[in-house]
Order: C-alpha cells, then sequence, then structure tokens
C-alpha cells in the first residue's frame, strides 16, 4: 500500500483511437519522485503519459490536480497548466534555427513563465552545456542535445516533468548519463518525474513504477 | 492537326518505352493532355464557341465605379501612413524588452523548423519530403506584391493625372505669373478636355466686359483633336499675340508658313518639320511635359488654325481668366458660359479619367492582394505541417495559440519589411518598361506607390499568416504531433 501525497491523480482513464481502446479504465497516482510507466511496445504508455500531461484528453476518466480536472479547464487555463511542468519528448523537438540557450528559455517565456537566472546558470552548468549556450544545435550528440531538452524541461522549476522515452534514441553510455541527470535534476528542482520507458534502468532508479499491459494496469509498484 | 498531335503523342510515346515506368506514364500522360487540349481549342474554334463571352455587355453601374475611385484614393491616402506605422511599430518593438517579446520577436525571424533526429542531420527529412525549396518563399510573394501592386498603383496615377499635362501646358503659356488666381471659361462647369465647348465670340465679350471691370486678363483658347506626325493629337490654339511673344513667330494669314509649339515626347527640335492634319509646320519651340499618353501636343495661333486645320468657325473652346481674386467674376451668371476655378476644371478632368483608369487598375491590386494572401497561407501552412512536431513541442509546454498568432504577425510585417526592400529597386525598372512600351506614358515611382504595394502585400501576408496559423493550430492534435506522427 503506497501511502506517500499524491500530486496527480489519474482515475478511470479510457482511451480509444478509431474505435481501438488503448487504455481501459486505468488508475494512477502520481507520488513525489520519479516514476517509472513500462510495459511492452503498445500497451498504452505514452498515450497515457500524455493523458497524465494535459495534451491527450481522455474519452473518459479524470486527471486532478489537487481536487482540479485538468480537462475541465479552459484552452488558455490548460496551456498555463502546462506551462508549469516540464516535458521531454523521444525526439527532443529543438528548434534548428535557434541557439541552445534560447531554445532552453524562449518556451518558457512565451509561456510567461518567469526565469531565475540563477537557476538558468546552474541548471547550465550541472547539465555541462553552458560551453555551448550561445551554439546552435549542428554539431551536438544526441546525449547533448537531450541535455538541451532536459534543461529546457526543468528551467520552469517544474511541478511535474513527463518524459517520454527520453533515451530511447541514445547509446548505452548516453542512456545511464540522461537516466542519472533526470533523476539529479528533478531532484534537484524537486519535481515529481513521470518516465515511460524501455529502456533496462539501474536498480532502485524509481521510486514508483506502473507496469501496462493491453492499456490495462496490472502492477503498482512502490520501490524501497 | 489532330493527326499530327496523335503522331506527336505517339512518338513521345515510344520515346519514353525505355525510360523508368514513373517517367513513362509522366510522359504519356503529358503528351495526351497536351494533344487533348490542343484539338479541343482547335474544335472550339471551329464551332465558334472560343469568342462566345459569358456576360457580355455588362451595363457600367456609376455607384460601383464611384466606389472603386474612392476606394483606390482611400488605399492611395491610407497606405503611407500604413508602411510607415508599421515600420515604426517594428521599430519600436525593440525597446519592448520584455522576455515574452524578444523570444517571439526571435521565433517570427526563423521557421520552426527542428532537426529531425539526434544525430545532428542539418536539414530534416521532413523538409525534403514537403520539398521547401519548391514552395515559394513568403517574402518572395510579398515582394512580387509590393511590385505589382505598387506600379500598378503608380500606372493608375499616370492614367488619372497624365491627360492633366497638356491643360497644364496650355495655362503655363498663357499665364506668365504662377501666383495669379485662375478660372476657366467653358460652355458648360462639367465640361472636360474630352468634351466639346463652344464659346461664341459675343458669349466672349460679355465675360470679357465682366473680366476688365474685375481687372483680370482673359485669354480665349480653342482645343482641337487632329493627328500629329500621324497619331492621335492635342492642339491647342491661342490668340495670335500670345502665341507670337510665346513662339517668337510672326504669325501670317492664309497657313503660309505655319509654325507650332510642340512637346518634345515628340522627339522634335526646334527647325524641324511636323505634321499635323497633313499640313507642314515647323516647329518653332519645344516644351516639357505637356503630352498625355499616346497623344502628341502641340499650341499655335489661332489663324494657322483657322487657316490650316479648320473652316474658320467663330467658336473657341474657352477662356483662361486670370488675375489678384478671379472668384467675383465665378460668381456671375452667363448666358450659355460658365466660369469654374482652374481646381475645379482639373477636377472635373482627373475624375473623367480616373472613372476609365482606376477601375480596372484597383481590381489589379485586389486580385494580386488576393492571389499573394492565398500563396502566403500556402506558404506558411506547408511550414507548419513540416514543423508540426516542434509546434507540438512548444504547444505542449504551455505556449499559447494566440503566441503563435502573435508571431505569425510579427513575421508578416517583417517579411514586408524585406520584400519592400527587395522589391524597391524593381518598381522604378517595371515603371519604366510600361513607360518604354506606350507612347507619352510618365508612370512614376514614389513613395506612396511603395506604400499601396506595401499595405496591399502586409495585407496579404497577415490575412495569409493568420489564416494558416488558426487554421492549423485549430487542428493540432499535440500529442500525436509530439509523437512525430
Amino acid at each position: 500500500m503506497i501511502t506517500s501525497e499524491v500530486v496527480l491523480q489519474a482515475q478511470d482513464i479510457t482511451k480509444s483511437f478509431d474505435g481501438n481502446t488503448v487504455l481501459t479504465s486505468i488508475d494512477m497516482n502520481i507520488h513525489p519522485g520519479l516514476t517509472l510507466i513500462t510495459g511492452p511496445s503498445g500497451s498504452g504508455k505514452t498515450t497515457m503519459l500524455n493523458v497524465l500531461a494535459g495534451i491527450e484528453k481522455p474519452d473518459n476518466g479524470i486527471v486532478s490536480e489537487g481536487g482540479l480536472d485538468v480537462y475541465s479547464m479552459s484552452k488558455d487555463e490548460i496551456s498555463e497548466w502546462r506551462a508549469q511542468n516540464g516535458y521531454c519528448f523521444q525526439n527532443p523537438s529543438l528548434l534548428g534555427g535557434l541557439t541552445i540557450m534560447e531554445n532552453v528559455i524562449y518556451p518558457a517565456q512565451l509561456s510567461g513563465v518567469p526565469l531565475e537566472n540563477d537557476h538558468v546558470e546552474e541548471l547550465f552548468e550541472s547539465l555541462e552545456i553552458n560551453k555551448f549556450r550561445s551554439s546552435s544545435l549542428l554539431g551536438l550528440s544526441g546525449g547533448q542535445k537531450q541535455r538541451v531538452a532536459l534543461a529546457r524541461a526543468l528551467v520552469t522549476k517544474p511541478r511535474m516533468i513527463f518524459a517520454d522515452e527520453p533515451t530511447a534514441a541514445l547509446d548505452t553510455e548516453s542512456k545511464l548519463e540522461i537516466q542519472e541527470l533526470i533523476k539529479k535534476a528533478s531532484l534537484n528542482v524537486g519535481a515529481a518525474v513521470v518516465m515511460v520507458t524501455h529502456d533496462l534502468v539501474p536498480n532502485n532508479y524509481a521510486d514508483f513504477s506502473y507496469r501496462l499491459v493491453d492499456g490495462k494496469n496490472v502492477t503498482e509498484k512502490e520501490i524501497l | 492537326m489532330l493527326l499530327y498531335i496523335t503522331q506527336k503523342a505517339i512518338l513521345l510515346y515510344i520515346m519514353n518505352i525505355n525510360r523508368s515506368q514513373n517517367d513513362f506514364n509522366q510522359a504519356k500522360i503529358g503528351a495526351a493532355s497536351a494533344g487533348i487540349g490542343i484539338a479541343g481549342a482547335i474544335v472550339a474554334e471551329k464551332l465558334g464557341i472560343i469568342d462566345t463571352q459569358f456576360i457580355p455587355n455588362s451595363p457600367v453601374e456609376p455607384r460601383i465605379v464611384d466606389g472603386m475611385v474612392f476606394v483606390n484614393e482611400a488605399i492611395r491616402y491610407v497606405s503611407p501612413s500604413v508602411m510607415l506605422g508599421t515600420i515604426a511599430a517594428g521599430a519600436m518593438n525593440k525597446f519592448n524588452t520584455s522576455m515574452e517579446n524578444r523570444a517571439a520577436t526571435s521565433l517570427s525571424k526563423i521557421d520552426y523548423s527542428g532537426l529531425d533526429d539526434l544525430n545532428g542531420e542539418k536539414e530534416s527529412g521532413r523538409v525534403k519530403t514537403f520539398g521547401r525549396k519548391w514552395i515559394p518563399k513568403g517574402i518572395g510573394v510579398a515582394a512580387l506584391t509590393v511590385c505589382v501592386a505598387g506600379t500598378a498603383s503608380g500606372v493608375e496615377n499616370e492614367i488619372s493625372n497624365g491627360p492633366l499635362r497638356p491643360i497644364e501646358a496650355m495655362i503655363d503659356g498663357v499665364v506668365q505669373d504662377d501666383e495669379k488666381d485662375i478660372a476657366i471659361v467653358l460652355q458648360s462647369e462639367k465640361t472636360t478636355f474630352m468634351d466639346d465647348s463652344f464659346i461664341t465670340i459675343s458669349q466672349l465679350e460679355t465675360v470679357q466686359t465682366e473680366a476688365n471691370a474685375q481687372d483680370l486678363t482673359m485669354v480665349p483658347f480653342g482645343k482641337y483633336l487632329p493627328t500629329i506626325e500621324g497619331r492621335s493629337g492635342i492642339l491647342v490654339s491661342l490668340p495670335d499675340g500670345i502665341y507670337e511673344s510665346a513662339s517668337g513667330d510672326t504669325v501670317e494669314s492664309g497657313c503660309i508658313n505655319p509654325t507650332a509649339i510642340v512637346d518634345s515626347t515628340s522627339g522634335v527640335s526646334t527647325g524641324n518639320e511636323l505634321d499635323i492634319n497633313n499640313i507642314t509646320f515647323e516647329v518653332a519651340d519645344v516644351t516639357e511635359d505637356g503630352a498625355q499618353m499616346n497623344r502628341d501636343f502641340a499650341i499655335t495661333a489661332q489663324s494657322y488654325v483657322d487657316d490650316c486645320i479648320t473652316d474658320g468657325e467663330d467658336v473657341v473652346f474657352g477662356a483662361i481668366l486670370s488675375g489678384e481674386d478671379t472668384t467675383p467674376i465665378q460668381q456671375m451668371e452667363f448666358t450659355n458660359a460658365e466660369v469654374i476655378s482652374e481646381d475645379a476644371f482639373m477636377d472635373n478632368n482627373r475624375e473623367f479619367w480616373r472613372k476609365n483608369g482606376t477601375p480596372i487598375l484597383l481590381q489589379m491590386i485586389g486580385y494580386v492582394g488576393l492571389l499573394s494572401g492565398i500563396a502566403v497561407a500556402n506558404e506558411r501552412m506547408s511550414a507548419f505541417k513540416r514543423n508540426t512536431r516542434e509546434l507540438g513541442a512548444l504547444s505542449a509546454q504551455g505556449v499559447k495559440n494566440k503566441m503563435f498568432k502573435k508571431i505569425e504577425l510579427k513575421r508578416a510585417m517583417r517579411d514586408t519589411n524585406i520584400a519592400a526592400l527587395m522589391a524597391m529597386p524593381a518598381m522604378p525598372v517595371v515603371a519604366g518598361v510600361f513607360n518604354a512600351a506606350e507612347f507619352g506614358l510618365k508612370v512614376g515611382v514614389g513613395l506612396r506607390e511603395v506604400a499601396v504595394g506595401y499595405s496591399v502585400a502586409l495585407g496579404g501576408k497577415v490575412l495569409g499568416n493568420a489564416r494558416a496559423a488558426s487554421k492549423t493550430l485549430k487542428n493540432l492534435d499535440v500529442s500525436k504531433a509530439v509523437r512525430g506522427s
């Protein structure tokens, strides 16, 4: 029985695409710390993450933070809610025409989220991307780009970070590096992390984990 | 012909037989389409239906013409404010140092293009898929719009105002002091230079009496539309004495050694011979900027006109009154004659020509703006499609749709500024081609024309960008976009 504080709650989530049910009555509680969502391909992990992240409205069910139903908000309110969270995608979707610093800070600035200079500097130092800050993305390795994406997710000091297989396209060494950075950096900013992954993770890497099979939540586990 | 086309199509078929299946199909379709198209046109020609107009002889609706003249005038007056205001807004934007504004400004300078994967690929595969290099760039479309719409406005201005040049040349030839107030005696106050006006000598005498009472000078003049060097021309006649002092010629009666002052557009010099209605005139002097489009312009003595051109009718077109103040005589009533101010006469003439040229050219400007908007919307739509993943990522991070629209508005303004800079050197060249192609045409391009082109392009870009943004963002599936599907 998991007794920790719940920062985000999903209840009875059902989602279908073109008549194909991807998620069936999923319940999921997100606690402070790092939560993994695992499962075989096609089990609905990414869809569930997107539902939690406020970017995929479920057909049925509620996603709530502090009792407030995320999907009952207006379009602008939901955008503001998203802006308080961080996102890491499998493909970092950085903008080629911007410098690394601009890629990190612009999404937050466009969303109207105030940034703290000290925090930005610390983030660039801790993620070891400071020396590239004024450079373009060209020539960066996959791992370096994912660091930039991680900085972008963390720059607002988010309450939650949603990461969708952020290490899937990386080599083994980079995978481990990024996994560690996600954990370390999110702990630093005090964000709850929800991460979908196919990859093997080190023992005791996550605090909680959910395993989905065929769109159904089969296990919830607190890793002690 | 049909047989020939069929043979050509078969030849193309055979020639392409060894190519790849795709090329072969393309060639076959192309040849067959061309054959059908040409054969269809020939049949339509034979049946006499090709020139059948769908809406023949549409009546002219004066209110529409008036409306177009008004709209054109409004565009020409408002556009400089739009252009300078937009440029000022762009400059002032630099003083808005809010983080949000700086980020939006930066994004408006680039597309939302990302990198396709994590391997440092310079251009994404999606760019290649959507073939960006074949899509007309928004700036290019806007530059073309500035050039075409701006030059069209210059042509409109020339067609409306060019015909005033002979009148100005005539008045300048008669009135020595520019500060004098000028009025014109005509048969009616609505008379233009293209109408007939018959002021009899007895009417002139009545007006002269009144003019003397007001200490005004009166110079009667005739206006004729003969052929000059075989082309349509305007010939103005002045009293012999005035003509003599202007030309230095001594007028002889009986059409002996007639002379004329001729505009330089005719390409003649003093002393040359000139053909007016098959009578040889000697060029006594040359004026500048007196001709309108497609018409030579000359001034001669009334006696030469009476003896060489006409049968000596005892009427003139009108008379020019000049002095300190013509207002009192303008308020007098004459039998079968009106006295109107020079400005009113000019306005009548301008209005006449505007109603001929403005509707056509305004429609041209409007269509260019519309096409520009459509082209720009398609270009932006394509850019949004290419970069759906990056847009989705930004949206997932809380960037609101209205911020994307703000970025697109900034992009429209910036692109139009660049487009105007690109178009400005081209506009005088295009105007020059018009002028070279049409005798006497003096299309000019100035700040107002650039402003009209700029405003039309800006309108097209703002509407195009806004439409692309709202249509794409409305249907943007953020979840799908960030997954890259």
